[in-house]
C-alpha cells in the first residue's frame, strides 16, 4: 500500500463532520512533513492514529462510556508510542515560551484531563497514565499511578 | 494566598498556546505553524496533533480560517484568543516567578 493510500485511509477514519472540515487540510500538511522529512511515515501514521482516536472520543455521545475509556487508552499508548520515536529533545513548554534560562528543566504544569460525557479522565502530564477518573460507571476501574493498558479493567459483577 | 477563580471552559490546552503563541506573531497555515513552533519551543508537533489542537481553537473562537492561498489555508488569532493567550501565559509567568523564588531559597 502506497504511503498516500495509507494516509488517506487514516483520514478516513475520523468522523464525518471534522473529515469534511480538516481533511483534505490534515492530508496535505502530512503529504508537506513527510515530502520535507520533518517527520517519518511511520510517526505521522502512528500521530493518525492517535488523531482519529482522539477525534472519535470528542464525539462520542456520553451514553458510551466503556468506548470512551477504550479509546482514551489508544489516546495514551501511542502518545507514549511516539514519545519514544522522537527525533529530537522535546522541549515543549510555557516556561520555554517565556525564555527560561536553557539549563532549567522545563515541564508542564497542569494535568491533562480528558472529558468523555460524564466520564472525567485526568492524565498524569509526564507520564501520560490515567492518574484520576470520575463520573465513570461502577463495573470500570483505573487504577491510578500506572500507564499500562492492563490497568484499564472491567470489574465482573457478583 | 486566596483560593483562584475556577477556570473558564475554554481554557487553551498547552499545545493551543504554542499555537496562539505563533499566530500572535502573524497568521500562518499548517505548515508554517509547524515550522514556527518548532523554531521557538524546540517541539514538532505531528500533523495530526496540530489539527486536533487548531479544531478546538476554532471551536472554542480562539482562531479563525482564512480563505486558502494556493490550496494552503492560512488561520489567524481571534480577539477571543488573544485575551485568552494573554491571561494563560500571565499565570504561567506567575507561576513561573513563585517556582524559580522558591528556588533560589533553597540554593541559600
Amino acid at each position: 500500500m502506497s504511503t498516500r493510500r495509507a494516509i488517506r485511509l487514516m483520514i478516513a477514519l475520523y468522523p464525518r463532520r471534522w473529515r469534511r472540515r480538516y481533511g483534505s487540510e490534515l492530508e496535505d500538511l502530512v503529504l508537506e512533513a513527510i515530502e520535507h522529512r520533518d517527520s517519518s511515515t511511520t510517526v505521522v501514521l502512528l500521530n493518525l492514529v492517535q488523531g482519529v482516536a482522539n477525534e472519535r472520543l470528542r464525539a462520542l455521545p456520553a451514553s458510551a462510556p466503556l468506548i470512551a475509556v477504550a479509546l482514551a487508552g489508544v489516546v495514551t499508548m501511542t502518545d507514549l508510542g511516539l514519545r519514544e520515536g522522537r527525533s529530537s529533545t522535546p522541549r515543549a513548554s510555557i516556561a520555554s515560551i517565556l525564555r527560561a534560562p536553557s539549563d532549567a528543566p522545563a515541564f508542564t504544569l497542569r494535568p491533562r484531563t480528558r472529558s468523555i460525557g460524564s466520564v472525567q479522565i485526568t492524565l498524569d502530564p509526564l507520564t501520560g497514565a490515567a492518574v484520576a477518573v470520575t463520573g465513570a460507571p461502577a463495573n470500570v476501574v483505573i487504577d491510578p499511578g500506572t500507564d499500562q493498558p492492563e490497568s484499564v479493567t472491567q470489574r465482573s459483577s457478583h | 494566598m486566596s483560593p483562584k477563580e475556577p477556570k473558564e471552559p475554554l481554557a487553551p490546552s498547552d499545545r493551543g498556546i504554542l499555537i496562539l503563541t505563533s499566530l500572535a506573531e502573524s497568521e500562518k497555515h499548517g505548515y508554517a505553524l509547524m515550522k514556527d513552533i518548532e523554531a521557538f519551543a524546540g517541539v514538532t508537533l505531528q500533523p495530526a496533533t496540530l489539527y486536533s489542537a487548531l479544531s478546538r481553537l476554532e471551536s472554542g473562537g480562539l482562531v479563525e480560517p482564512l480563505p486558502a492561498v494556493e490550496r494552503r489555508k492560512p488561520y489567524r488569532i481571534t480577539p477571543a484568543g488573544s485575551r485568552a493567550l494573554h491571561r494563560n501565559l500571565s499565570e504561567s509567568a506567575e507561576i513561573a516567578r513563585v517556582g524559580l523564588q522558591r528556588l533560589a531559597l533553597n540554593d541559600r
